[in-house]
């Protein structure tokens, strides 16, 4: 058995800047840090769907240094994509707090039009690994260990040809070796019809871009990890029947507690999938029996980002789903036994989102009070709603919900004013402590400008603890592990998951925000093969490193 | 006397007889505004909106009143999407005064504003709708639907309560009654409101999920699950359905007339009474030269969609190629009724008036023919365009279901 190791991280770095309404700050650093790579996504007219959907991106460590590095994923133009398209990557290296462009060292350098990206171990030998989504194949980078990656897509029969928008990792079948799902949208080709073309391609009387709805969608692929360098296409005899719907957000978790990871997918205009996952390498399609595919109006909505996180602390995870603008993001409750109800109105989220539409989205605790807030990057994707006086704006604000407890939230972007209400066409968002400092920070990737990276600044005046996992008998990046701490009598519960939100992966260290409390009396992590262990008390405001029992 | 009846006609459902009246009306007198105003509703209903236009604007030369124009022109923008310029057409057809349309503007406007993400204006709206006219119906439903995406279950049981009483049809108004309840924790009214929203409409997908989703919060696993299995199958026939039918439509317009009808029969089993298909299936079977098969379908088609002037022109086609030339000569002139503005249709009908012996009638209508084909611009209509425009899964479900 390996020790556990603890790296103590004490004290913020940053200064801290406490909100008026007590909740933290959050300050736009990435042009002052380095994080200047401008997107590209289409012109500015919007004429096809692929120029509005955006990119996305991830916070990681590439180089197991243990501070977060950020991958950004880029798009390309419709006339440049004829010609091989644009870089699709840009890497930053997280130097203490600076970032530097290392996208060449890395031999990152690939052309194409890139959508989204998910990371994991794939073959578990301690470096970091992602996958990349595009319009046209898809493509997996192998870390070599040494500050560069490989593309080994063609060796890993991964290269998904379709358009691809989100994908995750996460151990289905538990053997060890992370498995794939990839969220396909639609096909693109030269058949797609232009702007305002047909009566499809109208919005509020104005001509838009065309689709999805008319267009025919693709269907989603889940790849099984075979354990050699290669994975295989399992989606048949897996169960994952998808009729062409529009998929965008998916998600890895385990909704019902049973050690085994299902899957959740938000679909564009369509209802959005639940497989769960039936313990034999195959799924059942439970979005409708379990409250998950529509609204509950019965509705499907336009499903973007998906955020999983336990928000009323009843051990079970719950799903936000961010949609289109007039009509709300929804949260759905999860009660247990696979049941699942909207409590989207009950929580206060309702009204309030109907002026945005929804993309990337993470449930995280942002004020370290021990309760999951929500963060949404909002953006329009059609620019004549400007002209329209329809009370949508194609620039938007974000939507950040503190968590009240009790179900309820609050919108409190607005009392926070500054970085987070400045209009941008956002699309994907990862959140991560690049600073070390012990509050989630958020990467927003904004469609045809500079990202930005969001610095909480405030959330370290309450206590935390984050935990980094490494699995050994499991998958090495413990993707699918359960950790469950106690403070002070309250329970708290997250898992580590890959991909997710929109078209963008998370820090895979799980952090817990403790309030008062100065440290936790238990951690219980159930590994992704389903071995428990139990550790504590753990003093607070630390990062600790757990490797799996090799038992 | 000659409006009333057309009028009469019109509410009747026979449309073909109210605007051939309403034409002869018009063209008789110029300064009808009734006249020009009814074509104008109707021909909106129709979809044909630079029609609709022409003839509110030539009732507005008849000295229609002001508030009647910008009411009705307000709904010609609102079904072109444009809703703050429909909003400012109610307002100004508020100000000068809409008379019986008064109430209807308010609700109008309610509904723009909500689409307009102005939900207190709304209110406001809908509220003046209901001030004015107690007993509407579709007012008080929107409004009650509104407090329900407000969270203010009690008051959206109120309106939609009486909606109900007024309307006990009123489609979507019990699924949104059901909604209402289960938000105050009413199970029992809201397990009641539901199904008698199903006993009155069995296609009523929205109050099938809603009691499928409440009867498993409940713990009623079985019935729950039976309300959503099928819930569920008829929205995997939807699906099919509507798959089916772009896969025949496809085919059709690539002239694979085998393959489209074999797809029609799919979508045809899969929902019987679906009018676009028959009316589809009518069209192909016509291309293949079964006219007698295609009358059927064409006829059936009808039923569904009585204001569609291509379904007139293919039933007049297929009396023609069997011989039966006066049932060729009526539908044809229907069709003319509803659109003299198609070239198909007058040049087809010169071959009927040439058949029926009316020499002048024919070159006329071959004249006008030519004369349409030689406009700048101006292009073939696509045959199967006229039903997909119209199609809808709420329709596909009610063809499913048999209703």
């Amino acid at each position: 058995m390996k020790a556990l190791f603890i790296v103590a991280v004490m004290g913020a770095a940053v200064s801290v800047f406490p909100a008026a309404s007590g909740f933290p700050n959050f300050v736009d650093v990435a042009g002052q840090l380095g994080i200047t790579l401008m997107n590209i996504c289409g012109g500015a007219s919007k004429d096809y769907i692929v120029e509005a959907n955006g990119n996305g991106g991830a916070f990681l460590d590439y180089d197991n240094d243990s501070d977060i590095d950020v991958l950004i994923v880029n798009g390309s133009t419709i006339d440049r994509y004829k010609r091989g398209g644009d870089p699709i990557l840009a890497l930053y290296r997280n130097d203490g707090g600076r970032f530097v462009d290392v996208t060449k060292q890395a031999r990152l350098l690939k052309n194409g039009w890139g959508m989204g990206v998910c990371a994991a171990d794939y073959d578990n030998d301690g470096n970091i690994d992602f996958y990349v989504t595009a319009l046209g194949p898809n493509v997996l980078f192998r870390n070599n260990g040494d500050g560069t990656f490989s593309d080994v897509t063609a060796k890993a029969g991964v290269g998904d040809a379709r358009w691809g928008a989100n994908c995750a990792f996460g151990d289905y079948d538990r053997d060890g070796y992370v498995d794939l799902y990839v969220a396909n949208y639609l096909t693109f080709d030269e058949k797609v019809p232009r702007r305002g073309a047909n009566e499809l391609c109208r919005y509020m009387g104005a001509d838009v871009f065309c689709g999805p709805v008319g267009l025919k969608g693709e269907p989603d692929v889940l790849y099984h990890n075979n354990g050699n360098g290669s994975f295989s296409d399992v989606t048949a005899k897996a169960g994952v029947r998808d009729p062409n719907y529009y998929g965008f957000g998916v998600t890895f978790s385990d909704f019902d507690n049973d050690g085994w990871p299902d899957i959740y997918v938000a679909n564009d205009s369509q209802p959005n999938f639940l497989f769960h996952n039936k313990r034999n390498g195959a799924f059942s399609e439970i979005g409708l029996v379990s409250g998950t595919a529509l609204n509950e109006a019965g509705r499907a909505q336009s499903g973007m980002g998906v955020a999983v996180a336990d928000y009323d602390g009843n051990g079970y995870f719950d799903i936000f789903v961010t949609n289109f603008a007039r009509d709300t993001n929804t949260l759905y409750r999860n009660l247990g036994n696979m049941f699942f109800i909207d409590a989207t109105l009950a929580a206060g989220l309702g009204e309030v989102s109907l002026p945005h539409l929804g993309w990337g989205a993470g449930m995280a605790d942002f004020d370290n009070d021990g309760l999951p807030d929500i963060f949404v990057a909002n953006g329009h994707v059609y620019p004549e709603v400007d002209g329209l006086n329809v009370g949508q704006r194609y620039l938007q604000r974000k939507e950040i919900y503190r968590n009240l407890g009790g179900g309820k939230f609050e919108d409190v972007a607005r009392d926070l004013g500054g970085d987070v209400v400045t209009g941008k066409s956002s699309r994907g968002a990862a959140f991560g402590d690049y600073d070390n400092d012990g509050d989630i920070d958020v990467l927003v990737i904004n469609l045809n400008d500079r990202p930005s990276l969001y610095r909480n600044d405030g959330g370290a005046r309450n206590h935390w603890i984050a935990f980094r996992l490494e699995g050994s008998r499991s998958n090495r990046s413990a993707v699918g592990a359960r950790i469950e701490i106690e403070a002070g009598g309250r329970k708290q519960v997250s898992e580590v998951r890959s991909g997710g939100s929109y078209l963008s992966h998370d820090d895979m260290r799980i952090h817990f925000g403790l309030g008062d409390r100065t440290r936790i009396d238990r951690v219980r992590i159930r590994w992704p093969n389903g071995n428990t262990e139990e550790r504590g008390p753990i003093e607070a405001d630390r990062f600790v490193t757990i490797w799996e029992e090799e038992r | 006397m000659r409006l009333s009846t057309a009028v009469s006609d019109l509410n009747k459902g026979k449309f073909v007889e109210g605007m051939r009246l309403l034409k002869e009306i018009v063209h008789d007198d110029p300064a009808s505004a009734a006249a020009h105003l009814n074509l104008a509703i109707v021909y909106s209903r129709m979809g044909r909106r630079d029609v609709a236009y022409r003839h509110l604007e030539h009732a507005r030369q008849a000295k229609l009143g002001d508030g009647l124009y910008f009411v009705q022109l307000g709904m010609l923008r609102r079904h072109e999407g444009c809703r703050p310029e429909a909003r400012a057409a109610f307002r100004r057809g508020l100000e000068a005064g809409a008379g019986r349309e008064e109430a209807a503007a308010w609700r109008n406007i309610g509904d723009i504003e909500v689409e307009m993400l102005a939900p207190e204006k709304a209110l406001d709206a809908y509220e003046n709708a209901i001030r004015i006219e107690p007993n509407d119906a579709q007012a008080r439903l929107a409004l009650g639907r509104l407090h329900l995406d407000r969270n203010d279950a009690q008051n959206a049981v109120v309106q939609l309560r009486r909606a109900l009483e007024l309307d006990p049809a009123l489609a979507g108004a019990h699924a949104a009654l059901g909604r209402a309840y289960r938000m105050l924790g009413d199970w029992d009214s809201a397990i009641a409101s539901l199904k008698k929203g199903l006993d009155a409409d069995p296609s009523d997908q929205d109050s099938r999920y809603i009691l499928g989703q409440l009867l498993l919060a409940l713990g009623r696993e079985e019935e729950g699950r039976r309300e959503l299995g099928e819930y569920s199958r008829l929205q995997d026939r939807v699906l099919k359905t509507n798959r089916a039918l772009e896969a025949a439509v496809e085919r059709a317009r690539a002239g694979q007339y085998d393959r489209a009808e074999e797809l029609l029969k799919e979508t045809l089993e899969l929902a019987p009474r679906y009018g676009a298909a028959m009316h589809i299936m009518g069209i192909v079977l016509l291309s293949r030269g079964d006219a007698p098969h295609a009358l059927n379908f064409l006829r059936q088609s009808l039923i569904a969609n009585p204001l569609n002037p291509e379904t007139y022109f293919n039933l007049s086609t297929a009396y023609f190629r069997i011989g039966k030339h006066a049932e060729a000569l009526e539908m044809i002139e229907r069709a003319l009724v509803l659109d003299d503005e198609d070239a198909r249709f007058h040049a087809h009908a010169g071959d009927v008036y040439s058949k029926t012996n009316q020499p002048d009638r024919a070159q006329a209508s071959l004249r006008r023919a030519a004369e349409l084909r030689s406009r700048p611009g101006y292009r073939e209509p696509d045959p199967y365009a006229s039903e997909e425009r119209r199609r809808s899964d709420a329709a596909i479900v009610r063809a499913v279901c048999g209703l």
